[in-house]
């Protein structure tokens, strides 16, 4: 039994890969609930929604296992998580699943952004943040706006500080698209500038000072030594003897030296380095011949050596300080504009009443740091935390490790009568996140801090639950190597057959040579491709493998042991760049994939249709955008038909929409003639979800796509067109949809890191799942591809340089890089540690990889032309087979093996589908249902008069019920909001000026009147509706409705208020049966009776 | 029960149709006043029960009926009331100034955020805990109780600063704030009925503290009766129990008597919701029967919940049902569902607002907003001109202009546009006199009803506003606008343009207007307004955690224990109300869907947990069936069509003679070579992406600012100093390289006003000067002649006429000449030169007579050597290249078969990807 499970002690746990880290956490949880710990006093977090969601389901559903177990059942799940059960925990046990149902602060289990999020918004005034903030995923859009902003600034103001430091970096020859990408990469680094420059009254004059002090340099001008007198003597030693000599070997030669005495500074410099440096920096071997020992001696000789190293040897050191000077430039003109950057970023923050995740986990970073606040917090939190446990803990990054250390503080520095635990589980191996700051060795560095402050429990897991005895030899002879630092051979908890295979790397071949063809024939022969060739023929490999495992129908070790099928496959990636040509492998084998990768629907074909489309119905004057609307299946008009149309644009001139309304000449055509002019006029009136909607239905859109794609595609195309119609329904939360606004947001989430994903597809359909490695962190399936094996080109690395030592409160370092040339030691330093790191992490994302199968697992790449093949996966992977006894040749592969495979008894099973009722396919006729309300038919007047309207009823009304004075306060609470004085004049005459009219006393004077009622409501078969008065003289019911209208034209209203009047006077009949009633309008106005 | 006397203060249980019950007790109590019940007036918790409650009494009075009135109990006070309260924006308004007076209190917070988000607590204190307000002492000993502490200063410092507001608030509201006036206003109506009317609340579930305690007092007067609806039992109960507990005081509660022998539902309901100490177990065995009717399908993303929506909906019309209820608490499954059951032609009767700010009309006024904001950008322009409410200029105009604006590049500026030839002028100037209206955005701090004023009579000359009152969310609109104007008028607050500007978004985002319902047979509810709801089939759409019960609110002052101790809503009493509704909810239609989705597709979906807990007990089934069926195409309304697409394939069109151009460019000749379907949709159909105006400027605007200065070098170009007019030398260089940097100067002289970074262009161009005088010298010797931006063509065929404009051609005395070609960018590799891949200095060459030399010159900082194609590789060059032209131009007559062939590389920069379908071939 895992130690790590008791509550009562805090753990740190190193899970590997299939280790079961998701069961002990949840097992934890259900401990510590189990024993009594509240429900609210738990947070768990990690570090994707995903997870935090699957985290959530798994307790509830062992919560509901414990309470609807049997006897015998419940007692061996207790012990299965370390219990003896007794009758106390039974009940406890069977209550905690109700108890966390209806606990009003559930279980806490959520991402660390959730967490943050939900902590400043809760501390908006403490936290400087405005309250009801939004925040979103992507902050790309907001730091572009700053960039602008900023461009503005600079334009606004050439004196600026801010506007020197673009000069200077625009005088030091630094390009517009460095300068773009350093200021974008410093607002992502903003984090880390923060916690860098943290408590700094002027963080830039201190990053500076910081920079001087790393770097050992100052505002001294670098190339001084050159200039003093020692120098001079020296070059003067030198150059007197050389001038006598003429030349020391070939290259040093008195033509090229001597203008250096006369010079100064850059140029004597320039001088010395053409003069005594190879072209590669290197001094020239200062060997003297004899002619020269025999002109000058052989003292002069020595002398004039001692004057050529230090000479070089001075120049090398301005050099080097050269680069630290340039360095410091830079750095100052970068961080200056990088600062301004981020000043508009936090205005655009503002206007927008946004922020990011970054500034969420700075702001709780700060709250939670803060010594006076800590207690504060945790008081003003509803929900305390007493028992905190992080998943995933690899992928942490520092300043959210600064966030949480606060919390773990203060679990250490106790607190009587309160239990609270710490429990963290991650895996160094599996830390793939660097790019977004994630730091392994923070892992190691917790644990530590907790063994030595909360006297934790350490446990390491290295036993798999998942893969087969097969594959996790093959994993501990891969990097047992050493190239994943303390890796501990892993074990396996399964027995059945397993296989790993390494295909050959696919070479370059004759055909690859194919692009020196000269002059070839474009419409017989495409141009070339060859590394794309290559990831065909990969691809193609894959495709054949997995065709070849389909049909050996292999049983998996799943519950059903059903034969491995596609959807048992997963294909892994390192980048997408040959997405496509792995894509077409397996199209052409008719195998059924899904691509998930992240972030294409809006690059799928159908979207960007749809996107034409839309920019085609806002502005008609896009010719291609409507050409690509035609020849897509929105009409499938063919190449024939665009040339028409073509022809007839050519003819007569004008756009492309006129030639297509005055063709029309094909179904085809005339189909698209009126139904792009049917949407047009939409486009106009309706929200783009609904113009969407509408659009995607009446043109029958989905299966006309599925109609024209090939069947993988096909497969997804509804999904990917519901979801592009929901992108509407979210973009900028529903507010201002108008077309532009949509079509400018999708145009910018096209380039979006978190640009929104295909549809996944339908859920029966078995299909093969293309991931990258990092989408498919926390998945697993029985047989995995990784592809792409062979060698990566590294790109050169350039920007900032941000170096934060794991444990510490802030970066050590923060500096702008630069190219090789320019590259002075310090960031050079910083560079190859942060590569160091990145391969590093490339082994880990191996790990990741190859961890995710569970029975069999393919290894293949193909080579590049250019780079070398040593140390690449595939060469790692082959080696690992080396180290393996027993592995086989099958064909081209090698094969490491266990256990015999054994065919399966079943394919997995499709249900049958029921047959819907046909019936659904149309719309439904819907006869006139419901209730009418006569008063609703009117037509829609606007505010001033609904005002009006409104005043005069009711001042009517109160006169009737004896009331002479009304208020226009009584009238302003009724109406919402307070009348003009003058109007409320004029209105209250109008009412007297009726009730006085003596052509309307029958309905006023109340002498004449037996009972009268105002704004009664009267109900009669389906109508329901107010009339507002009713008069009852004794003999006749009249029934009344007034009319405010200014100018009111007495035929037409009569017209328009026939039906409600007809069904008033029915009702009152049916009230007053046998009793006149009559029925007409009181025009207030004119205070004219128009009876009906 | 019978009815003889009813109950002046009745409970009755979540199953009971209050409605139907109280519609008949009424008519039996007050048959001898029939048909005329109008001395009653009837309460209601939400207005979307009036209807049903209407048509119950008339079911039961029989034929016609005079009254009642029914309303809500907002609507009550306010009808009967003398006073006017001030609007909610009045109030945050007076609030913004308040927090103004007082700086220090929130420091560095916005004012308009922060008064928005205090307003509700202020109103909530205002009503629940007047006597607080002039007792800071009592007010923190009960925060601090809250708390659970009282030694932390930053306890009493929030507490005083609330205080503080709230004092300050109270006064300058002058406690006619909204809810202040509505308790004011009941207290009134209910101390002032008439002596025959009778006024019963029915139905409701909760009152707030005051309210309830207003009520209490009337109740004790014998001036109403209320009969309450909420669970008496089980979970849920306690907030319900503890309102019935208040108004206990003044007169007993009776317990509503049930039937003997209830509905099974409703027994086996109270079952699953009861917390009487049996395990979960014991209480799923002692439930004896099955509930019929109650299904569940848990989505696997919103857009499938809202198809299984949409199918629940339609099926049940189908089967002829026509009361239908959705009740839901998310707005975007609502829009969605509206727009699936349009497809089928069945309107939705949304009784639920939707914020203004999403409105089309909104949208308008942005756009004018915009316009006077940014002197017009052309987007904002179009998309004013073009929105419905604006019908100033037809589609053909508007075509017209926007033509016009493509084809110069204007990024805005209303005088430009007036420039332009067929601008439509009176129409343009109309505009800018409405825009005229508004003071300058750039003006000092203006009183607000300056900005709201200006900007109404702006919007009143433009067509937007007498088209906003045709339309629902447009009048409503208007009148916020009208509200907005009024209230900034009467509290005299002075603001700059961007912070009338956000205190109008504000406003938008807050106001709401509702859709004007037709009769439909399926309704739209929130869960508030589905209290007391009978339907013939009802569907809980959204019903996960995230919606039912939803999430505790973050408040910026107090956390939710010090919200209840000082009697302000909270979390615990929001959910147990919300518990009560829901299992009323469950007694409301035979026959009940619930529906649920994960927030985002791919995540486990979090079902409400009283359905979970329905589910685990068996009570509630799921519907896969129905979750299936919502996933296949059969099941969706189908549109008459035509014949569907056929499977596409790799295009190769064979243009005809007639679209095939008789000249052909370097540019289009390079684009045949890259790909031919290329060349097809380029120069056959002549199509090309249009660059939009406000484009940021890239690398090709550099190089054609570098061209034309080269060219202004050598002859003269309108607008620029003279050109250099002498072959460079070794002695003139200086003067050539001032030269060069003169007309730089000009030339970036645009730029350079319009675009910080354009520095970086000058810079660029300033450092490569000695290079180009360099090489200008160099060449001055072997090319004496020189001639730029040179028109070059030569017939290859009769009909095909290569042609092209030359950078640079240069000559010397015996007639060969040299093509110089200046890039900023990448050049081509010179074997890609010789292979006949890149043929634009090739096709220069064959352009000519006797050219012995091409070269690339890169202008560029990254200092590249010029790329020279010289002598027999020249020649074998454009002998590949010609001989190549003649082979594909050969069979013109009958036209040319144009594959798309690009590859990757090609296709990536490729603007016709939509239309050769690349990536859509079956191949
Ligand atoms: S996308 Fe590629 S194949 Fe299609 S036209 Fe462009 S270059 Fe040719």
């Amino acid at each position: 039994m895992s130690k790590a499970l008791d509550p009562a002690r805090s753990a740190s746990v190193s899970a590997s890969a299939g280790s079961g880290k998701t069961w002990l956490l949840t097992a934890r949880i259900v401990r510590l609930l189990l024993e009594g710990a509240a429900a609210d006093g738990i947070l768990a977090l990690t570090f994707t929604r995903k997870a935090a969601a699957e985290m959530r389901s798994r307790v509830e559903e062992r919560l509901r296992d414990l309470a609807l177990a049997d006897d015998a059942t419940l007692d061996a799940q207790l012990r299965q998580l370390g219990l003896s059960p007794d009758a106390a925990l039974r009940q406890r046990a069977r209550s905690l699943y109700e108890e966390l149902l209806f606990h009003p602060w559930p279980l806490r289990a959520t991402t660390l952004h959730a967490f943050c999020q939900d902590l400043v918004a809760r501390f908006p005034l403490e936290t400087g943040i405005t309250p009801g903030f939004e925040v979103g995923d992507n902050d790309h859009e907001f730091l572009e706006r700053a960039w602008q902003q900023l461009q503005k600034k600079l334009l606004a103001d050439a004196a600026s500080p801010v506007t020197q430091a673009l000069n200077d970096l625009i005088d030091a020859g630094e390009s517009e698209y460095s300068l773009r990408s350093w200021v974008m990469q410093f607002m992502e680094l903003r984090g880390d500038w923060w916690a860098y420059t943290e408590n700094q009254p002027d963080p830039l004059a201190y990053a500076i000072a910081m920079l001087e002090q790393h770097l050992g340099s100052g505002d001294d001008d670098p190339l001084a030594p050159l200039d003093n007198a020692a120098f001079g003597a020296e070059l003067g030693v030198f150059c007197d003897a050389l001038a006598r000599v003429g030349n020391i070997g070939t290259y040093i030669r008195a033509e090229n030296l001597l203008p250096a005495q006369s010079q100064s500074g850059a140029e004597r410099l320039q001088t010395l380095l053409d003069g005594l440096f190879t072209g590669k920096g290197d001094p020239y071997k200062f060997k003297p011949g004899k002619d020269a020992l025999k002109i000058l001696g052989a003292p002069a000789v020595q002398r004039m050596s001692e004057a050529f190293n230090a000479l070089t040897e001075r120049v090398q050191q301005v050099q080097v300080a050269l680069l630290r000077s340039g360095a410091l430039h830079r750095n100052r003109a970068a961080l200056t504009l990088g600062v301004a950057a981020l000043d508009e970023l936090e205005a655009v923050f503002r206007t927008h009443n946004r922020t990011g995740f970054t500034d969420l986990e700075w702001r709780a970073c700060r709250l939670l740091g803060d010594a006076d606040a800590g207690a504060w917090v945790q008081y003003k939190l509803d929900q305390r935390v007493e028992h905190l446990l992080l998943d995933e803990f690899q992928d942490t990054n520092p300043t959210q490790w600064r966030l949480l250390h606060p919390l773990l503080a203060e679990m250490a520095a106790g607190d009587a009568g309160r239990s609270r635990s710490l429990f963290i589980v991650g895996d160094a191996k599996q830390s793939i996140y660097g790019f977004r700051r994630a730091n392994p060795a923070l892992l190691p560095r917790a644990a530590q801090w907790m063994q030595e402050n909360l006297g934790a429990h350490t446990e390491v897991l290295a036993r798999s639950y998942r893969s087969a005895p097969a594959i996790i030899h093959w994993v501990n002879a891969l990097f047992s190597a050493g190239q994943l630092p303390d890796f501990q051979d892993h074990e396996t908890e399964r027995s059945g057959w397993g296989r790993v295979e390494i295909a050959p790397l696919v070479a370059p071949d004759a055909e690859d040579d194919a692009d020196e063809i000269p002059f070839r024939n474009p419409l017989s022969h495409a141009r070339p491709d060859p590394e794309n060739t290559r990831a065909l023929r990969e691809g193609r490999l894959i495709a054949g493998r997995i065709n070849e495992l389909v049909a050996a129908r292999w049983a998996t070790d799943s519950a059903d042991a059903h034969a491995i099928g596609y959807g048992d496959i997963l294909i892994l990636i390192r980048k997408r760049t040959h997405l496509q040509a792995l894509e077409q492998a397996l199209t052409e084998a008719e195998i059924p994939f899904t691509g998930a990768a992240r972030g294409t629907l809006l690059q799928t074909i159908e979207c960007r249709d749809l996107l034409a489309l839309l920019r085609f119905l806002h502005s008609p004057m896009r010719d291609l955008d409507l050409a690509q609307v035609l020849r897509s299946p929105i009409f499938g008009i063919g190449d024939d038909a665009l040339m028409q149309l073509a022809a007839r644009v050519h003819a007569q001139g004008g756009n492309w929409i006129a030639a297509l309304e005055a063709a029309g000449s094909t179904p085809l055509l005339a189909t698209a003639q009126r139904q792009l002019a049917e949407w047009r006029a939409l486009a106009r009136r309706l929200p783009v979800h609904d113009l969407l909607d509408r659009i995607c239905s009446s043109g029958n859109l989905a299966a006309r796509y599925e109609s024209a794609l090939p069947s993988t595609q096909a497969a997804r195309v509804r999904g990917n067109l519901d979801r592009f119609i929901q992108l509407a329904l979210t973009a900028d939360s529903g507010r201002y949809p108008s077309l532009s606004r949509f079509i400018a947001e999708l145009e910018a989430a096209q380039d979006d890191r978190n640009a929104p994903d295909e549809a996944p597809p339908p859920a029966q359909s078995a299909q093969v799942r293309i991931m990258t490695i990092h989408a498919a962190k926390g998945l697993e399936a029985a047989a995995v591809f990784l592809a792409q094996c062979g060698p990566v080109q590294d790109k050169a690395h350039s920007g900032w340089l941000v170096e934060w030592p794991a444990g510490d409160d802030r970066p050590s370092h923060f500096m702008l890089g630069a190219a090789s040339g320019a590259r002075d030691q310090l960031s050079q330093a910083l560079l190859e540690r942060r590569q160091a790191r990145e391969t590093a992490e490339q082994m880990n994302l191996l790990y990741v990889a190859v961890t995710r199968a569970r029975q069999f697992l393919h290894i293949s790449g193909f080579a590049h032309r250019r780079a070398s093949s040593a140390g690449c996966w595939h060469e790692l992977a082959g080696q690992a087979f080396d180290a393996l006894p027993g592995c086989t040749q099958e064909e081209t592969r090698r094969v490491y093996a266990s256990g015999e495979p054994s065919p399966a008894l079943r394919a997995p099973e499709t249900p049958a589908a029921p047959s819907p009722d046909p019936r659904l396919r149309q719309a439904i006729d819907l006869s006139s249902v419901g209730t009418t309300r006569p008063s609703g038919e009117a037509a829609v007047q606007d505010a001033e008069a609904t005002d009006r309207g409104s005043a005069i009823h009711w001042l009517i009304e109160q006169l009737c019920r004896g009331e002479n004075s009304p208020t226009a306060a009584r009238l302003a609470a009724r109406l919402q909001k307070t009348p003009d004085a003058e109007e409320f004049a004029q209105w209250l005459d109008e009412a007297r000026a009726l009730i006085a009219a003596p052509e309307l006393a029958t309905f006023f004077d109340r002498t004449r009147i037996r009972r009268a009622w105002n704004e009664v409501p009267i109900s009669h078969g389906r109508m329901h509706g107010a009339i507002d008065r009713l008069v009852d003289d004794g003999t006749t019911l009249w029934v009344l409705d007034y009319k405010t209208h200014r100018q009111p034209d007495a035929g037409s209203l009569l017209a328009e208020y026939r039906g409600q009047l007809l069904a008033y006077r029915e009702g009152v009949r049916q009230l007053w049966p046998g009793r006149p009633v009559r029925a007409g309008l009181v025009l207030t106005q004119t205070r004219q009776w128009l009876e009906l | 029960m019978t009815v003889s006397a009813p109950p002046r203060l009745l409970s009755l249980p979540p199953d009971a149709d209050v409605l139907a019950w109280a519609a008949s007790t009424l008519v039996q109590q007050h048959r001898a006043a029939l048909p005329d019940l109008s001395h009653i007036t009837l309460i209601v918790p939400a207005a979307a029960q009036i209807p049903r409650l209407r048509k119950l009494l008339l079911a039961q009075a029989g034929g016609a009926l005079l009254g009642p009135a029914i309303t809500t109990l907002g609507g009550f006070g306010r009808e009967r009331s003398s006073r006017a309260a001030l609007s909610a924006l009045d109030c945050k308004l007076l609030l913004a100034q308040a927090l103004q007076r007082h700086p220090d209190l929130f420091s560095g917070q916005d004012r308009w955020a922060l008064a928005d988000a205090l307003f509700g607590l202020f109103e909530e204190l205002s009503a629940a805990t007047p006597e607080l307000a002039d007792d800071v002492g009592r007010f923190l000993g009960r925060i601090e109780r809250g708390y659970g502490s009282a030694r932390l200063a930053q306890i009493s410092q929030e507490a005083r600063a609330a205080h503080l507001l709230w004092q300050a608030y109270l006064h300058d509201t002058g406690r006619s704030s909204p809810a202040v006036a509505h308790l004011q206003a009941l207290t009134t109506a209910l101390a002032t009925l008439a002596p025959d009317e009778r006024v019963y609340l029915i139905g409701h579930d909760h009152f707030s503290g005051a309210e309830a305690r207003i009520l209490r007092d009337a109740l004790a007067r014998q001036s109403l009766t209320l009969w309450l609806q909420g669970p008496d039992s089980g979970r849920g109960r306690q907030t319900f129990a503890a309102l019935l507990q208040t108004l206990a005081v003044a007169e007993p509660v009776v317990a509503f008597e049930r039937d003997p022998a209830p509905d099974p539902r409703a027994r086996i309901l109270d079952g699953a919701f009861a917390d009487d100490g049996l395990d979960l177990r014991q209480r799923a065995a002692a439930i004896d029967g099955t509930v019929p009717g109650l299904t569940l399908v848990i989505a696997g993303s919103p857009e499938h919940e809202a198809r299984v929506v949409d199918l629940a909906v339609r099926r049940a019309l189908l089967a002829g049902q026509r009361d239908i209820a959705v009740v839901t608490q998310d707005r975007r499954l609502a829009r969605r569902l509206r727009a699936l059951l349009e497809r089928a032609g069945v309107p939705l009767q949304d009784e639920g607002g939707w914020a203004l700010s999403t409105s089309a009309a909104a949208a308008s006024l942005g756009h004018w907003l915009d316009c006077c904001e940014q002197d017009f950008p052309f987007r904002a322009l179009l998309d004013l001109l073009k929105c419905s409410f604006f019908e100033g200029l037809d589609a053909v105009g508007i075509d017209l202009l926007e033509g016009q604006i493509y084809q110069q590049g204007i990024r805005g500026g209303l005088e430009r546009m007036q420039a332009l030839e067929h601008a439509p002028k009176p129409l343009l100037s109309g505009l800018r006199r409405a825009a005229k209206l508004l003071p300058a955005r750039h003006a000092p701090a203006q009183p607000g009803q300056v900005w709201a004023s200006h900007l109404i009579q702006s919007l009143q000359t433009l067509p937007l506003w007498a088209q906003w009152q045709t339309d629902t969310a447009g009048m409503a609109l208007a009148t916020t606008l009208l509200e907005l104007e009024a209230a900034l008028s009467r509290q005299g607050l002075r603001l700059h343009w961007s912070e009338f500007r956000s205190l109008l978004e504000r406003t938008l985002e807050q106001a709401t207007f509702t859709p004007q319902a037709a009769g439909s047979p399926v309704r739209l509810l929130t869960l508030e307004q589905a209290q007391g709801l009978r339907c013939e089939r009802l569907i809980v759409a959204g019903a996960s955690a995230t919606q039912f019960p939803g999430r505790p609110s973050a408040e910026p002052v107090f956390n939710h224990g010090v919200r209840a101790e000082l009697g302000l809503s909270h979390w615990r009493e929001r959910l147990d109300i919300q518990l009560g509704r829901f299992r009323g909810l469950l007694h409301a239609a035979p026959e009940i869907l619930f529906t649920c989705a994960p927030d985002n597709e791919g995540e486990p979906a979090q079902p409400c947990p009283w359905l979970e807990l329905l589910q685990t007990l068996g009570i509630v089934q799921a519907d896969d069936a129905l979750a299936r069926l919502a996933t296949r195409p059969e099941a969706e309304i189908a549109h008459a069509q035509g014949a569907l697409p056929e499977i596409a394939h790799r295009p190769c069109p064979q243009l005809p003679d007639a679209l095939l151009p008789g000249k052909l460019s370097a540019g289009r000749h390079q684009s045949l070579i890259d790909c031919p379907y290329q060349f097809y949709a380029g120069s056959g159909l002549q199509l090309q992406a249009p660059r939009e105006p406000d484009e940021p400027p890239d690398r090709r605007d550099f190089g054609s600012r570098v061209h034309l200065i080269m060219q202004a070098f050598e002859t003269r170009q309108d607008g620029l100093p003279p050109p250099f007019a002498q072959p460079v030398t070794a002695e003139n260089r200086a003067a050539a390289a001032h030269k060069l940097e003169e007309l730089a100067r000009a030339v970036f002289a645009d730029d350079l006003r319009n675009r910080a970074l354009a520095r970086f262009w000058l810079r660029e161009f300033l450092d490569f000067i000695p290079d180009i005088t360099s090489w200008l010298a160099a060449r001055s010797t072997t090319w004496p002649r020189a001639q730029t931006e040179l028109r070059l063509k030569r017939a290859l065929t009769p009909d095909l006429l290569l042609h092209g404009t030359a950078d640079r051609v240069e000559s010397r005395a015996d007639g060969a000449c040299c093509i110089v070609d200046f890039k900023s960018g990448e050049a081509p590799k010179g074997s890609d030169v010789a292979s006949g891949e890149a043929v634009q200095a090739t096709h220069y060459a064959l352009s000519v007579e006797h050219c012995v030399q091409v070269e690339y010159f890169v202008i560029s900082r990254k200092r590249k050597a010029p790329v020279i194609v010289e002598g027999a590789a020249l020649q074998h060059a454009q002998n590949g290249v010609r001989a190549r032209l003649l082979e594909i131009f050969s069979s013109r007559a009958d036209g040319i078969a144009l594959p798309a062939n690009g590859n990757e590389k090609t296709c990536q920069y490729c603007d016709y990807a939509g239309l050769c379908r690349r990536g859509a071939w079956h191949e």
